[in-house]
């Protein structure tokens, strides 16, 4: 009996597991819009992410959840690429239970908005309207630009990491204070040079780290009324 | 270096082995320790007590602030936990890299020492081989400056005393040797000086009769007369005895430097072969002649070498013939090797006895009987050719066979 090619068969089961991967998996969120409005580029119609599980189990931890937008479009022209970014920041006051919402873009102008649902969040995260990139003047963006869009979800804020680093750092030093004393030591000054160094490379090692990143390309659209 | 190499393969195994143990075993210990503060039941009470806060906020809404603090501070505690939780992995990897740091640097320092103290150990082992091997070649008196208490710096101590208890023995053995050859250059200066002086004494007394007892008969007179001139030749030749043996010693104590001029050495040896071959009947004498090179050297002092030689072989060939019915001969061997030129001096007596070589130059060394000679000629060969920047040297049997050598100029080098 001549054997089936094996090339063949996995091919076969590829195509009979593809399907119950993707049904495993949740679609992948769409693009946010870009459009070039008053010499800036804006980022409007933000994707639906806020529910998605990887980004919802960090919105309630009471920690400020940071999302940051990176943008970076190509000239035609000489093939410079211009940069901009924009940051969006959440965080669920658990005694209030209302969702704080600020908005900050390359205009340096802050949107802050209390929220009191997870759906009001939803509502108006969609309808945020954030300014990513100025190009510089009389620069051509020619016919149909790509903006490529990068989005980094951070699960709490620097002033966090750096509590959180100052408070770990104490908690070692009073523990090595507790042993030192329980032992009936006195401790020596390079016993504690040592021990501060370990606590500041223990501590240093609280780093925040982006939880889930997307990317999209999205075209750059002319300009259209604002949403409110 | 490269028998280095097997301990130091060895501790890098050990310390890697060591290091993949304590990295598991922290791996599990670490994330275990970082794993308490996150633990679902910590949590789980943490959040039941921020509903706790609010719950008694509504039965006591007056002690709202209060509950409001203690629920911030709950809140504060959580969300550092989960920070702590979110940066867990990262945490524990620092921290297994800051042990293994360590414990590679204690590995490194630890196989630093072990190869530093191998280095030390192996150099004061080199200075001990160096101190053997100075013994070995008679020096003594080492100082080899080891102080420490283990094993090698007993062996050292042991060399210095044993080259100490070396040194002293040399320094009785040379006074009892300096003794010895006193005493024998006493005995033989006694019977040197006695031997004349007796001599002289008897002629003396015999001189006093003849003159004490005059004899008035002519013919007796007349012999009286021819007893008394050969008494005093005999008094003169005593005393002209005498009068050589001091000379000997005055040639060796003021024995003149050199006079340097340029020598053809060959043809002194020609000349003297022919010239000299009729000063010792007994002996044949036979020149090999050799290419060599113009030196600068006494021609006197040379020749007094080599007629010096040439006696000594004479009167031990006279008192042991060769085997064989050979003819006595002494031959002549004139060569150059290396920088410096040779004349190899043989003869086909008996040779000198062992256990006169190594003292063969010293004076006062001789084979004769005493009487026959001071033992000052070799002393006074061979105090020549150092002057002359040679040396004179006793080579092995059969028969003596003595090396003179010269050093050649530079030119000819």
């Amino acid at each position: 009996m001549r054997p089936a090619p094996l090339p063949g068969l996995l091919l076969l089961a590829a195509l009979l597991l593809l399907p119950l991967a993707a049904a495993g998996q949740e679609a992948a969120p769409r693009a946010p819009t870009a459009i070039r409005d008053g010499g800036g580029v804006h980022l409007t119609r933000l994707p639906s992410i806020l529910g998605r599980d990887e980004v919802r189990r960090h919105l309630d931890t009471g920690l400020t959840t940071s999302f940051l937008f990176k943008v970076s479009l190509r000239l035609p022209s000489g093939g410079s690429t211009l940069k901009g970014a924009a940051r969006v920041e959440i965080r669920y006051e658990p005694w209030d239970e209302v969702y704080q919402l600020a908005a900050l873009g390359l205009d340096g102008r802050l949107v802050q908005h209390n929220l009191s649902s997870f759906g009001d969040l939803e509502s108006r995260w969609r309808d945020l309207r954030l300014l990513v990139l100025v190009p510089p003047e009389r620069t051509r963006l020619g016919v149909g630009p790509k903006l490529r869009i990068d989005l980094e979800v951070l699960p709490f804020s620097s002033t966090e990491q750096r509590d959180t680093r100052r408070w770990f750092s104490e908690s070692l030093e009073r523990s090595g204070r507790g042993n030192a004393e329980n032992a009936g030591q006195v401790s020596e000054e390079r016993s504690e040079t040592l021990g501060e160094v370990f606590n500041l490379l223990m501590a240093t090692s609280i780093q925040r780290r982006a939880v889930v990143d997307y990317r999209w390309t999205s075209p750059v659209a002319g300009p259209t009324r604002s949403t409110p | 270096m490269s028998r280095w190499w097997p301990p130091i393969l060895l501790a890098l195994v050990m310390a890697g082995s060591s290091a993949f143990l304590l990295h598991a075993f922290h791996r599990h210990a670490t994330r275990s320790w970082l794993s308490f503060g996150s633990h679902p039941e910590t949590l789980a009470i943490l959040e039941q007590s921020l509903e706790d806060q609010k719950a008694l906020v509504e039965l006591d809404p007056e002690s709202r602030e209060t509950r409001r603090e203690h629920f911030d501070k709950v809140q504060t505690l959580l969300q550092r936990l989960t920070i702590l939780e979110h940066s867990r992995e990262q945490m524990a990897r620092r921290y297994e890299t800051i042990l293994l740091l360590l414990f590679g640097a204690a590995v490194l320092l630890t196989l630093g020492f072990m190869v530093r103290r191998a280095r030390l150990e192996e150099r004061r082992l080199e200075r001990l081989g160096a101190a053997l091997g100075d013994l070995a070649a008679g020096q003594t008196d080492l100082r080899l400056g080891e102080r420490s208490g283990d094993t090698l710096g007993r062996i050292a101590r042991m060399i210095e005393q044993t080259s100490r208890r070396m040194a002293r023995d040399r320094r009785r053995l040379r006074s009892l040797e300096n003794l010895s050859a006193w005493q024998e250059a006493a005995r033989r200066h006694a019977h040197e000086m006695k031997t004349p002086l007796t001599g002289a004494r008897l002629e003396l007394e015999r001189l006093k009769g003849l003159l004490d007892e005059p004899s008035d008969r002519a013919a007796e007179a007349e012999s009286a007369d021819t007893q008394l001139h050969q008494a005093v030749r005999s008094v003169r030749q005593e005393l002209d005895r005498l009068g050589k043996f001091t000379q000997e010693f005055t040639s060796f104590a003021r024995l003149p430097r050199p006079s340097f001029s340029e020598l053809d050495l060959d043809a002194m040896m020609r000349e003297f072969v022919q010239v000299f071959d009729a000063a010792w009947p007994s002996l044949e004498l036979r020149y090999t002649p050799g290419d060599v090179p113009v030196v600068s050297a006494d021609q006197d002092q040379l020749r007094q070498v080599l007629v010096n030689l040439c006696d000594n072989a004479a009167l031990a060939l006279e008192s042991s013939p060769p085997e064989n019915d050979r003819a006595p001969r002494v031959e002549f061997h004139l060569a150059t090797e290396g920088d410096q030129l040779c004349l190899r001096v043989e003869d086909n007596g008996p040779g000198v006895p062992d256990e006169l070589r190594e003292r063969i130059f010293e004076p006062y060394v001789t084979t004769r009987s005493i009487g026959k000679g001071m033992g000052l000629g070799l002393a006074i060969c061979r105090k020549i050719l150092l002057d002359h920047g040679g040396d004179l040297e006793l080579l092995g049997e059969p028969g003596a066979v003595f090396r003179l050598t010269l050093p050649l100029p530079p030119t000819t080098r």
